[in-house]
């Protein structure tokens, strides 16, 4: 046993380190799991709870965007939806345009992650490079996005039309005026009989979502714990300081900020598939401060606790929503609780004290830095 | 339209335009001059002051007492949210502003489920008075003298009373205030209160001229946070008014010659140039040339 | 960095573990499948929360008290109706998989979800999709012309043209135009200069107003320099009723039309007298509809809620939509749902409380008695005028005939070519 111990230690290596919980055997095999169990769900799920999971699902890249930028590298970005709504808007432009000539999404998916990441830049370097305090930072990154919202309200008019795909304000994209062009669901292939379809509804939808989920969440590990990561961290902590250490401290913000931007889109489009469906309202306050509180309560520091608190708390704002009339209230109060009594995090405050309880049991690795760098 | 009917017109846009900042932002800079803590639920003090104003009124208190109260209460809340919850956040600048928008949501939705969706509006006093073809409300200026009147009445607390110096001090630098006997903590707490007590009195003018209900605030949270922005907060009062000044001209401006909705976009743009060159606010920016200046 | 090799037995049993756990959880989910003799299910997505409960929480009285005066007399085909009831959260996104919910889980006969156009697209949209019959139940921008989609509320034609008519021929030709600056309010808009060029009126001004605004000075000073006769206000949402406070204090109030306020907010009883006086509404349904059948109705809904502050005209649109369902399974004699829509086109009418309604098979809109009603300075409603039955005309003279072929798209006022010319 000691040999593959060592091989899937090593395999593992660029994904493991202490800037993010959870790296010994049982964590993993804890991983393998969850992700065994997330792959044959489909089989035990209804069509609406298949429907409704991959709804949930598609938020991890938003969240995950997010714990990246203010976990890792300290900027918190009110904003994070509006990288959501241009992905989605942007994704659905092209895609209702092309679809019909092309038969796939594959512009349409560099359009809509393209999009954001160019306005990311552009505000990234208004705000970055004038070394923004991070409070403005966040509260700037609200107004834009209240603006943004305002904006594309009011293009319900016949001629706010890119092309094919009339804008359509508050109704939603490509339903105002005359023929309802719905923006499609991502069709991807590589020949005109190998086409895929990803709706909502369809299994191929929910296993992209994994898969793409899976790939992220292990990438963005590698990240955190690379050079790179550490040097994020770093910024967080004393930005001057890390400046004085020769790095380029502005050009990595907005790096960061770009990537989030990235995920941010990648929730976007993979929601404009699920239901073919986009308002203005997703640059609201509402949607922006729902990452914010995933996050917050979850962990903010932890990928892990983030993509775990962000699934969870999406299942109770919709559990809520069908009680009734509280949900909102009720989201506040897990918010400033979680920032007051948990301020690292509930999931990373249990996943602490497993962690303690397994080293107490005598499971798993000797060394166990819980605490690294919060 | 005559010329005379056409400036007084533009001015008293402006006057209006001007009114809403400042009482808007008020409280929210000198929370922020302060203690660098973004009051995210500034717009909600707002909310308790109108509601306080309209209850009382309603009660049979004449109105100048009602919106005094508004502010009394408002500062009250302020100073229990600054002891229960703005303590535990002192120095982490972000987990406070997160931690003020939780208690955003749970007041506006709280509010809401408990008192319904609108409150009773208060009639708007003095009547108005005409020039050319126009008609003007006195009342809409008449708050943007009060919008005046508190920013002179906080500079003079900060310029002449003791607590305005002890304010000032932990302002500059905590630690040695301390060490000189001022109760940092008590001025924390006194400052809050006073930020959401003026955001009170603000929501409970404003109350007189405009509907009321729980999402009252928001609607003036957004201009809030560009002024305190473009204001910065080393300086609260004159940064306050450059900035509220600056930003009001070009809204009013481009408000009267295009449509509503650029004058917001204009105003956006206009912040963002203006961070982009200071980014710690105009007052800041000040700041740092009088000392340069000091120095040659 | 050597770790202890775990031995295979904890990995075992921690995989084992978890999997009874995942099963367990995934099991737990429930699923509700309607038998076909038992109760006939109406989904309704109503917003008790966030921004537009205040209008839309009485949509939901309007279902139940149909619902319990149906099953009182014995239900429909021997099964009785039952409500199936979400809370839209005045969120898009919510009614969407709300949507998703009742059609997959409960496996509801019909959908009456979403008030703003918005809200209305992102559930209607779900219910197309899956063939389910959907109702949109309080007023809207019209042209709406598909299949599946029935609506009960007055649309332009009915409420705009004859609100215009009247109010050029009580106060002059000249209007400004306020409306809010997104779909219903630019669509709105466009009607109003339909009218205006069809019964003489002359728009002396328009503006849009960006949702969530409060600041008036300028436009009331825009309002006052154009002089108008009257104005046509479609100003939704709470920060933009600010206008009227605003126009009161600097004396700039003006008589005018409106949709949007009073039949729906009842603003004429939230603010205090005489802020709304001279305020103008062309309406299907208030609660001070003349007549026995509204006095009832108003009866009948209080016995279920007597809590309800006012009776507006979505919940007259409510009830009218599941009595007309209720009719159209009777006369279908099954739920199935393409015989129910032969049914609903088969010239069905409802005496709804205001007067008798017909839903008309080409268009899927009703026939509406409209009246104009008149805030007095005490806040009060004097009907003015008795503006009759107005048929649903407009997308008849487009063509549109639902029975013969399914549009499956929204027509807007530029789509007719006659209209092109009063559009500015």
């Amino acid at each position: 046993m000691l040999p593959l111990a060592r091989l899937i230690d090593r395999a593992l290596g660029p994904v493991n380190g202490p800037l993010e919980t959870g790296r010994s055997p049982p964590f993993w095999l804890i991983f393998l799991g969850v992700v065994a169990v997330l792959v044959i769900a489909p089989s035990f799920l209804s069509r609406y709870e298949l429907l409704n999971f991959s709804n949930f699902l598609t938020n991890i890249f938003l969240a995950l965007g997010l714990c990246l930028i203010w976990g890792y590298a300290g900027i918190l970005s009110l904003g994070q939806s509006a990288f959501l709504g241009l992905g989605g808007y942007a994704y659905g432009v092209v895609g209702i345009n092309l679809i019909e000539a092309h038969g796939n999404t594959w512009l349409a998916l560099l359009a809509g992650l393209g999009f954001p990441v160019l306005v990311a830049a552009l505000l990234g370097w208004i705000m970055f490079y004038a070394r923004l305090k991070g409070v403005y930072v966040a509260i700037l990154m609200l107004v834009v996005t209240l603006l943004i919202e305002t904006f594309l309200n009011q293009t319900a008019g016949q001629g706010w039309s890119i092309g094919l795909a009339h804008l359509g304000g508050n109704n939603g994209l490509g339903r105002f005026s005359g023929v309802i062009r719905e923006p499609p669901s991502l069709t991807l292939g590589f020949s005109a009989d190998a086409m895929m379809i990803f709706g909502g509804k369809t299994r191929a939808f929910y296993y992209l979502i994994v898969g793409l989920g899976v790939v992220s969440y292990l990438g963005l590990r590698a990240l955190v714990n690379s050079r790179l990561g550490h040097v994020l961290v770093a910024i967080r902590e004393d930005p001057d300081r890390t400046e004085t250490l020769g790095y380029d401290v502005r050009r990595l913000q907005l790096g960061v900020f770009c990537l989030s931007a990235l995920l941010a889109s990648l929730s976007g489009i993979l929601y404009v598939s699920w239901g073919n469906f986009i308002t203005p309202n997703v640059f609201g306050v509402y949607y922006n401060i729902l990452p914010v509180i995933w996050v917050a309560v979850a962990g903010r520091k932890s990928l892990t606790a983030t993509v775990l608190g962000a699934v969870f708390l999406v299942w109770l704002s919709q559990k809520l929503a069908i009680q009734g009339d509280i949900a909102f209230v009720v989201l506040g109060f897990i918010l400033l609780g979680g920032m007051m009594l948990l301020p690292e995090g509930v999931i990373t405050g249990i996943g602490e004290r497993i962690g303690r309880l397994f080293d107490r049991l005598g499971i798993g690795a000797a060394t166990r830095g819980g605490r690294h760098g919060g | 339209m005559d010329t005379l009917t056409f400036i007084v017109s533009l001015l008293y846009q402006y006057a209006d335009t001007l009114a809403l900042l400042l009482l808007a932002a008020i409280g929210l800079i000198v929370i922020f001059g302060m203690m660098g803590v973004i009051n995210m639920a500034n717009g909600e003090m707002m909310m308790i002051g109108a509601y306080i104003t309209s209850f009382s009124y309603y009660a049979g208190i004449p109105t100048p007492l009602a919106v005094i109260f508004g502010g009394l209460g408002a500062g009250l809340v302020g100073i229990v949210i600054e002891l229960l919850i703005i303590r535990r956040f002192y120095g982490q600048l972000l987990a406070s502003l997160v931690a003020t928008w939780g208690l955003s949501l749970i007041m506006s939705q709280g509010a809401y489920l408990l008192l319904g969706p609108l409150i009773k509006s208060v009639p708007t006093p003095f009547g108005s008075f005409g020039v050319g073809d126009l008609s003007f409300s006195y009342y809409r200026i008449f708050i943007f003298a009060m919008g005046l009147a508190l920013v002179a009445a906080v500079w003079a607390l900060f310029a002449f009373s003791r607590f305005g110096l002890h304010a000032r001090a932990t302002m500059e630098d905590p630690s040695m205030a301390r060490a000189l006997g001022v109760d940092v903590k008590r001025i924390y707490s006194l400052t809050f209160g006073l930020g959401t007590g003026l955001a009170g009195v603000a929501g409970g003018l404003l109350a007189l001229t405009s509907t009321i209900g729980p999402f009252y605030g928001q609607t003036y949270t957004p201009q809030a946070f560009i002024t305190v922005v473009v204001g910065g907060g080393a300086e609260i009062v004159s940064g306050l008014l450059a900035s509220a000044l600056s930003l009001g001209l070009v809204k009013t401006v481009v408000m009267n010659q295009v449509n509503i909705l650029l004058g917001h976009v204009a105003m956006l743009v206009f912040a963002l140039v203006v961070i982009r060159m200071m980014p710690s606010g105009i007052s800041d920016w000040v700041e740092r040339r009088r000392s340069q200046g000091r120095r040659a | 960095m050597h770790e202890r090799p775990l031995s295979f037995r904890r990995w075992l049993g921690a995989g084992v573990a978890l999997g009874i756990a995942a099963g367990l959880a995934l099991a737990g989910t429930g699923q509700a499948r309607a038998a076909d003799d038992g109760p006939i299910k109406i989904c309704a997505i109503d917003d008790h929360s966030g921004d537009f409960a205040l209008i839309v929480k009485p949509k939901t009285l309007g279902y139940q008290t149909a619902i319990k005066e149906i099953n009182d007399k014995g239900g429909v085909l021997g099964r009785k109706l039952e409500l199936v009831f979400y809370d839209g959260q005045s969120d898009v996104k919510r009614h969407q998989e709300l949507t998703e919910k009742c059609i997959l889980d409960d496996e509801v006969n019909v959908v009456m979800a979403g008030a703003t156009s918005s809200a209305r697209e992102a559930a209607r949209a779900v219910a197309v999709k899956n063939k389910v019959i959907y109702w949109h139940n309080n007023q809207g921008e019209g042209g709406i012309a598909d299949h599946y989609s029935f609506f009960t509320g007055p649309i332009p034609e009915q409420q705009i043209l004859t609100g215009v008519e009247y109010m050029i021929k009580k106060f002059g030709p000249k209007m400004y135009i306020l409306a809010a600056d997104y779909g219903f309010g630019q669509v709105s808009a466009i009607w109003t200069h339909v009218a205006a060029g069809l019964y003489g009126g002359e728009i002396v001004g328009e503006e849009f107003i960006p949702l969530g605004n409060a600041d008036y000075a300028a436009t009331i000073a825009n309002v006052q320099k154009a002089k108008p006769d009257f104005g046509v206000f479609y100003l939704v949402g709470g920060a933009q009723y600010n206008y009227y406070p605003q126009a009161a204090a600097a004396g700039a109030t003006i008589p005018a039309m409106s949709t949007v306020n009073i039949q729906q907010g009842y603003e004429h009883k939230r603010y205090p007298p005489p802020a709304l006086k001279d305020m103008y509404v062309p309406f299907a349904y208030l609660e001070e509809t003349p007549g026995d059948a509204a006095a009832r109705f108003n009866k009948m809904a209080r016995e279920v809620n007597p809590d309800e502050p006012y009776i507006n005209e979505m919940t007259r649109a409510g009830y009218i939509a599941v009595h007309l369902m209720a009719l159209a399974w009777q006369r279908a004699g099954t739920t199935e749902t393409e015989e129910t829509i032969k049914a609903l086109q088969s010239g069905l009418f409802f005496d709804a409380p205001e007067g008798r309604v017909f839903l008309d098979p080409a268009t899927h809109h009703l026939t509406i008695h409209m009246r104009m009603g008149r805030i007095n300075e005490k806040h009060e409603v004097e009907i003015v005028e008795d503006l009759g039955f107005i048929e649903p005309w407009w997308l008849r003279t487009l063509g549109v005939n639902l029975v013969a072929k399914d549009e499956a798209r929204q027509f807007l006022p530029w789509d007719d070519p006659r209209y092109a010319k009063y559009k500015k």
